[in-house]
């Protein structure tokens, strides 16, 4: 832990001096290292910050599910005044929710996301020759292609990304995107910025980039758009429907 | 208000009275002030939020009620929504905006920029993220941290914390367009 470090936190916690804060102050405006170390610093605590928020909201997100669980079996009773048997059973039946609950709880699939990714993820197959048209050469789209089909992801994206005015945008993004997906630490993001390209038009990689930008959106936990994206895999029944359907019913284990 | 500075079961058992105690009376204002049921929802979970965050930072002391606060913050939120629609419509009516005391207040990070603090959260891994959060984002310190289960003593917290961060910003570097949005969001 270097003496920065130290200094740092102390200054960003507030447990400074009046004059430690000073005289930190000014050895900040001075040295251009400790400037760069103080901003890094800085967008630490603000990414966690944003990422605190988020959790918060998932929690009050359950708590508005409660409620408004709660308000339905309210009004569902209407006021009506309760038979005697019924306000008996009531309890047993309860009992019976929170072991079926329970039950449910424990079939549910919980996985690591390594194992989500072992279990559901495939490298798309790579791109087949493509006939050049007169005078337009696909040096690049062919370097990229060939490339991705030994592995070599990394340096693939780039040709890829070179080779954009060679063939159709929507094949590059779509190989962009997989060949981020098929990183050895994916990058997520990126692949769904791809995706969301071929997505915004018309061809014949619309379905795969959906089922690929699902399990993006899966890996990296964003619950509201994933779970609408698999539900609309399975319910038109798209490329890898089965896929989707199973990983509906898996829980992201922490 | 102790219970929110507690552990994260106390929290969020907090969190969730304040939450049900208080939906009603504010949603009821936003929606009685041109809000629909999924503004009013979005302004009180920001609210609460921000209430937390006072609390937690010790900006908010107790002089009023909870109710009264969150109400004052929720009002705030909201004519200033109106404000930013009304500017964005092209319509320049004035509104006025009285002035909150306490800021700043919670922004929830959205769209494609939500992924991508998700996804540098996904590739920090959950134990660094959990520690994280409760140190530097709810306070907790690290002998809270370390008695609350997963590390033996306070200096190996100290010293995973100093891992955690400095794999944070790197992923954080190998993303500058994210560093942009993140000013804007501290």
């Amino acid at each position: 832990m270097d003496k920065h470090h130290i200094d740092i936190e102390k200054y960003l916690d507030g447990n400074m001096t009046d004059q430690e804060t000073t005289e930190f102050e000014l050895r900040v405006e001075v040295d251009p290292q400790l400037a760069t170390q103080m901003e890094n610093e800085r967008n630490a605590r603000r990414l966690i910050t944003a990422a605190g928020r988020l959790e918060l909201k998932t929690t009050l997100d359950t708590v508005d599910a409660e409620m408004r669980a709660s308000q339905l079996v309210t009004s569902d009773q209407g006021g009506k005044i309760m038979p005697l048997w019924m306000k008996r059973a009531l309890p047993i039946a309860a009992m019976a929710i929170v072991f079926l609950g329970l039950f449910q709880l424990l079939q549910t699939n919980s996985m690591t996301s390594s194992e989500v990714y072992d279990t559901y993820f495939n490298v798309y197959e790579a791109p087949s020759a493509l006939r050049s048209t007169e005078g337009n050469k696909l040096v690049n789209w062919e370097k990229a292609s060939q490339l991705y089909a030994e592995g070599n992801y990394r340096e693939a994206i780039s040709y890829f990304a070179k080779s954009e005015s060679e063939v159709p945008g929507y094949l590059t993004e779509f190989y962009k995107g997989m060949s981020n997906l098929s990183l050895d630490g994916p990058y997520y993001q990126r692949a769904i910025t791809a995706f969301d390209k071929v997505l915004a038009t018309d061809n014949d990689y619309v379905e795969q980039a959906q089922w690929y930008k699902a399990f993006a959106l899966f890996q990296i936990q964003d619950k509201e758009e994933v779970t609408q994206l698999l539900e609309e895999i399975v319910a038109n029944k798209s490329y890898n429907h089965e896929k989707a359907a199973a990983l509906l019913e898996v829980k992201l284990k922490e | 208000m102790q219970l929110l500075q507690g552990s994260k079961a106390d929290r969020d058992t907090a969190l969730s009275a304040i939450y049900k105690a208080n939906k009603a009376k504010v949603c009821s204002y936003i929606l009685g002030n041109n809000g629909s049921e999924e503004e009013a929802k979005d302004i009180f979970q920001e609210t609460v939020i921000a209430f937390y965050e006072n609390v937690r930072n010790g900006k908010f002391k107790g002089d009023s009620s909870i109710s009264t606060y969150l109400y004052s913050i929720a009002k705030f939120k909201w004519l200033n929504q109106i404000k930013k629609n009304t500017v964005r419509t092209g319509h320049h009516e004035k509104v006025e905006v009285e002035k909150f005391s306490e800021s700043p207040l919670a922004t929830l990070i959205e769209g494609e920029h939500k992924r991508n603090v998700l996804e540098v959260l996904a590739q920090l891994g959950s134990a660094c993220k959990e520690l994280l959060i409760e140190n530097l984002y709810h306070n907790a310190s690290m002998k809270e941290i370390a008695v609350s289960g997963a590390y033996s003593s306070e200096q190996i917290v100290r010293n995973k914390k100093y891992k955690c961060l400095q794999k944070l910003k790197q992923l954080i570097n190998e993303q500058p367009a994210l560093i942009e949005v993140l000013k804007g969001n501290g």
